[in-house]
């Protein structure tokens, strides 16, 4: 990559992107004119509100059987102190029903004693401004009138009535109530910003320039793709980044602003905020926000680039932003902490991060995990816009992320493998139906919720399947296959398992935490027996799991991309799945080894049995640690030393070489075992 | 100059809905254009015309076969180093609407390679040549077509290189702007450069090849002089010659 070739990209698209007016209003004129003006406008209707609500007199009638007690109540009170006026009426009920008062009292007396009933309608604010007022001087009534019969028993009523003194002493400092006001808005709007102020350049970069014919203009030129890639996603960055920045001004600007407004009506509000207690806080906000720019602006460039025009990327974006600010909303709900585990979720992460961070909690190790996941997430996106750009067919093709699964199933011709927008909507519906469906069921039926699950994630990429009318057999890859390649399938699997160990043990040298959370997801998987664990634990993910991935994922990506690419992709996408990031590495590893042999092999089959030797092993070693611990040590041992990490290695190594070679052998030669 | 062997080109076409079939585009042609000379390349709408050159150009890779260009001796037959030597023209290739026309020029110099001092001479220069001063600094989206058709030269000549290669550049334009760039062409043959480009207009290519060459579904239908293209189509007409050779192929297909 030539970084003066970069720079010049980079000065052509943003200054494109500078001079289209959408771009600009959404990343100047929103922040820094519609938002405070938005603020302080309706802040200020609000407080007229108020005033006026305070200030007006409402209309009471009161209805009684004896007139006496209505005149008694006059004479006392002032009715005019509680914002109230009396007024005369012989059908209460009428007046207050035509908003002639607004409210009424009937009194009447049972058992020798007084009854107020306060009639008002709770629809009508004025009524119920009304009824409060009552209610307040219905409260001085009864006060005195206790306070009477105390007197008259000889008693000192104020002592009575107070036997203690309650006050209450807010000990949080200025700073922790202004952050964690903050705190509750901050998050939300910086997410949004970042999403809204990238969107624009997002389109206007890739699908904008392939539908103004600007893109095949560039490609003439001698720049490489990854120059074009690395410079669009720096403007879209950047553009992000500002209007995240612009948001956050105009926000503390307001912030003060509503800050010295409160304090001039409000006297209670003392001393004022120690803006340098917040700056390693801030800090770590800006960092998040350079980190989720990285991560938003490749997933909406992502998005978009599949798009042939404008339209169909803004088709496109509605649902990814509808996604992006329902994940920022976990930021408002109180309770949920920022985990380990949490912090590889995305948007997420970053929204409760930022609200930690202004509430003045640290953890030095998940701000890094929340900073490095989005960047890592960031990467990957770019790299298949990487591969988007290098793919002629989307570039100069028709349309290429085909959505069938909407348009009606009789205008839709039979075979073929899916769609590449298909397939996307599958994995969300699924990630979505396994967080929500899946975590019900599991929670209530346990074990039979698990295969549930499973049941789910076979199910939707089957339904998706069989409505496109797609070539079953194909898309799942359901072909008979010789045995050498079964064979071929075995030893490739336990190669890359005992690879796996190494990879696992070398990441828990950095991570000591990852161990245990290895150690207590196979706990959790634990059923009543050996058999039935068995079954849910290694057979039914050999074959909802396998149809998902090795299937359906696998076909769709193999017909748009290059064979490695679709791979690898299929690879990560399984490992994101599993939601571990200690755990990525050697899931995503595993299932690159799972589509190289059913890529292969053109047999799910062999994945099926891969996935059943991997998941098996694991509820081997569960069951009988002792048995497994006497034949084969080192998978059980809980410290491997640097020669038990040689010996793994070379015997992975040479058993995935003989799975490979028998994968590669020519027909009909002796590596043909069936 | 330019020296491709054996270019096939396969795409898989999307039919209605699901059925994939896939063709060859471009199937098996060689061509050479020298220093010098004008090469025509003639073939009806679908016939792998726009493919063929872009594959040329290095704006997509052939299925197989290869590109290579030859400056001062050497060999290239790196794409993005091939794409250094060409100045590439076609009806797809847009101009940046927010942009001016300067600073069009200047990125593409830029991304050339060529240094500050080189940009800023070459920009007078072929602003002198195009005849832009008069909107060389408005933005491209507020400019007429035949301005627009100037600017996107510019882009393409910036460089100073010694082979275009042009997509039907005269394709919906008038008389005026069109003659601009035939006369563009013939100027720049005169200067000693090559010149590829694709056309539907019979009488133009007849006025400026020096070579042509007749294409049809992504094969060579006939290729040489004007005259002797004549010769093998059986008429003296170039109109009926192409719909000779076109139909004769399409019978034995």
């Amino acid at each position: 990559m030539n970084l003066k070739n970069v720079k010049s990209l980079f000065k052509k698209e943003l200054l494109d992107v500078l001079r289209d007016k959408k771009t600009v209003i959404m990343m100047v004129l929103v922040p820094i004119v519609l938002y405070p003006l938005l603020i302080v406008v309706s802040l200020q209707v609000m407080s007229k509100i108020t005033t006026t609500m305070s200030e007006k007199t409402y209309t009471v009638a009161i209805e009684s059987e004896d007139s006496g007690v209505i005149s008694d109540l006059l004479a006392k009170y002032e009715f005019a102190d509680y914002s109230l006026k009396f007024v005369e009426t012989s059908e209460p009920e009428k007046a207050l029903a035509g908003e002639n008062i607004d409210v009424y009292i009937k009194i009447s007396l049972e058992n020798g004693k007084e009854k107020f009933e306060i009639y008002y309608i709770s629809s009508i604010t004025n009524s119920n401004y009304a009824a409060d007022k009552v209610s307040k001087f219905l409260s001085d009534y009864s006060s005195d009138i206790t306070k009477k019969t105390l007197e008259a028993a000889g008693l000192d009523a104020d002592e009575v009535l107070k036997p203690i003194e309650v006050s209450f002493k807010d000990k949080a400092t200025n700073e922790e109530t202004a952050g964690s006001l903050l705190s509750s808005i901050l998050p939300f709007m910086l997410v949004v910003s970042l999403l809204m102020g990238t969107m624009y350049p997002a389109i206007d970069t890739t699908a904008g320039e392939r539908e103004r014919g600007t893109l095949e203009t560039l490609l003439t030129l001698p720049v490489t793709n990854s120059e074009i890639i690395v410079s669009k996603f720096l403007v879209v960055g950047t553009i992000g980044i500002i209007s995240a920045l612009l948001n956050v001004i105009s926000l503390i600007g307001v912030g003060i602003y509503m800050y010295s407004m409160a304090s001039t009506y409000n006297s209670n509000i003392s001393g004022g905020v120690d803006i340098a207690k917040f700056i390693p806080a801030l800090l770590i906000v800006i960092l998040c926000v350079f980190a989720f720019a990285v991560f938003i602006s490749a997933i909406t460039m992502c998005v978009t680039a599949f798009a042939k025009t404008y339209k169909e990327a803004n088709n496109y974006i509605t649902p990814l932003s509808l996604v992006v600010m329902f994940a920022s909303f976990i930021g408002f709900i109180p309770n949920v902490r920022l985990t380990e585990k949490a912090a590889l979720f995305p948007v997420a992460n970053i929204t409760l991060l930022i609200r930690d961070m202004l509430s003045f909690k640290y953890d030095a190790k998940v701000v890094l995990l929340v900073l490095l996941s989005n960047v890592l997430y960031g990467f990957f996106a770019i790299w298949i816009l990487g591969r988007i750009y290098n793919s002629e067919s989307i570039l100069f093709g028709e349309s290429a992320a085909g959505v069938q699964i909407f348009e009606r199933r009789k205008n839709l011709k039979p075979g073929g493998v899916p769609e590449l927008g298909d397939t996307i909507l599958v994995l969300l519906v699924t990630i979505f139906a396994m967080i929500y469906i899946g975590g019900a069921i599991q929670l209530k039926y346990e074990y039979l919720g698990v295969f549930g699950t499973q049941l789910l994630i076979l199910g939707i990429p089957v339904f998706a399947a069989l409505y496109t009318k797609k070539d079953f057999k194909k898309t799942f890859r359901i072909n008979k296959c010789k045995g050498s390649y079964f064979l071929a399938a075995a030893f490739m699997i336990i190669g890359a398992v005992l690879l796996g160990i190494v990879i696992t043990s070398i990441i828990g040298i950095f991570l000591p935490e990852s161990i245990d959370e290895t150690y207590e997801l196979q706990k959790s998987l634990m059923g009543d027996n050996f058999f039935s664990t068995l079954f849910i634990v290694a057979i039914v993910p050999a074959v909802c799991e396998e149809f998902m991935f090795r299937g359906y994922v696998l076909s769709a990506l193999s017909d748009k991309f290059k064979p490695k690419t679709a791979m690898l992709i299929a690879a990560c996408l399984f490992g994101i799945y599993h939601m571990s990031l200690v755990r990525f590495i050697v899931t995503a590893f595993l299932g690159y080894v799972s589509c190289y042999v059913v890529y292969k092999s053109k047999s799910i089959f062999t994945g099926s049995l891969m996935h059943f030797i991997n998941n098996g092993l694991s509820v081997l070693i569960l069951y009988y640690p002792n048995l497994v611990g006497k034949i084969f040590p080192v998978l059980t041992s809980e410290t491997l030393d640097i020669v038990d990490l040689l010996f793994l290695i070379i015997i992975g190594i040479l058993f995935m070489y003989l799975g490979n070679f028998i994968i590669k052998a020519p027909k009909g030669k002796k590596a043909d075992f069936n | 100059m330019l020296d491709a062997n054996n270019l096939v080109k396969t795409f898989i076409r999307n039919e209605k809905h699901n059925t994939k079939i896939s063709f060859n585009a471009v199937d098996d042609i060689s061509l050479k254009v020298e220093l010098g000379e004008i090469v025509g390349v003639i073939g009806p709408n679908g016939a792998g015309k726009t493919t063929l050159l872009r594959m040329l150009g290095s704006l997509m890779k052939p299925t197989s076969g290869e590109v290579k260009i030859f400056v001062d001796g050497k060999q290239i037959s790196d794409g993005t180093e091939i794409k250094r030597h060409i100045g590439y023209l076609s009806g797809n290739t847009k101009l940046y609407g927010r942009l001016s026309t300067r600073e069009l020029m200047v990125m593409a110099g830029n991304l050339y390679g060529m240094s500050e001092p080189e940009i800023e001479d070459r920009v007078a220069m072929v602003s002198k040549i195009l005849n832009l001063d008069g909107f060389i600094d408005n933005r491209i989206e507020k400019l007429s077509t035949g301005q627009t058709q100037r600017a996107s030269i510019s882009r393409c000549i910036i460089h100073n290189p010694m082979l275009y290669i042009f997509d039907e550049p005269t394709l919906g334009l008038d008389i005026l702007s069109s003659n601009a760039i035939v006369d563009f062409m013939l100027k720049e043959k005169e200067a000693g450069k090559a010149v590829l480009y694709s056309t539907h207009y019979m009488e133009e290519a007849e006025k400026l090849c020096d070579r042509i060459i007749i294409i049809n579904k992504g094969k060579i239908v006939a290729e040489g002089t004007v005259n002797e293209i004549k010769e093998i189509g059986g008429s003296d007409n170039l109109r009926e010659v192409f719909g000779n050779l076109v139909k004769s192929k399409e019978d034995w297909v």
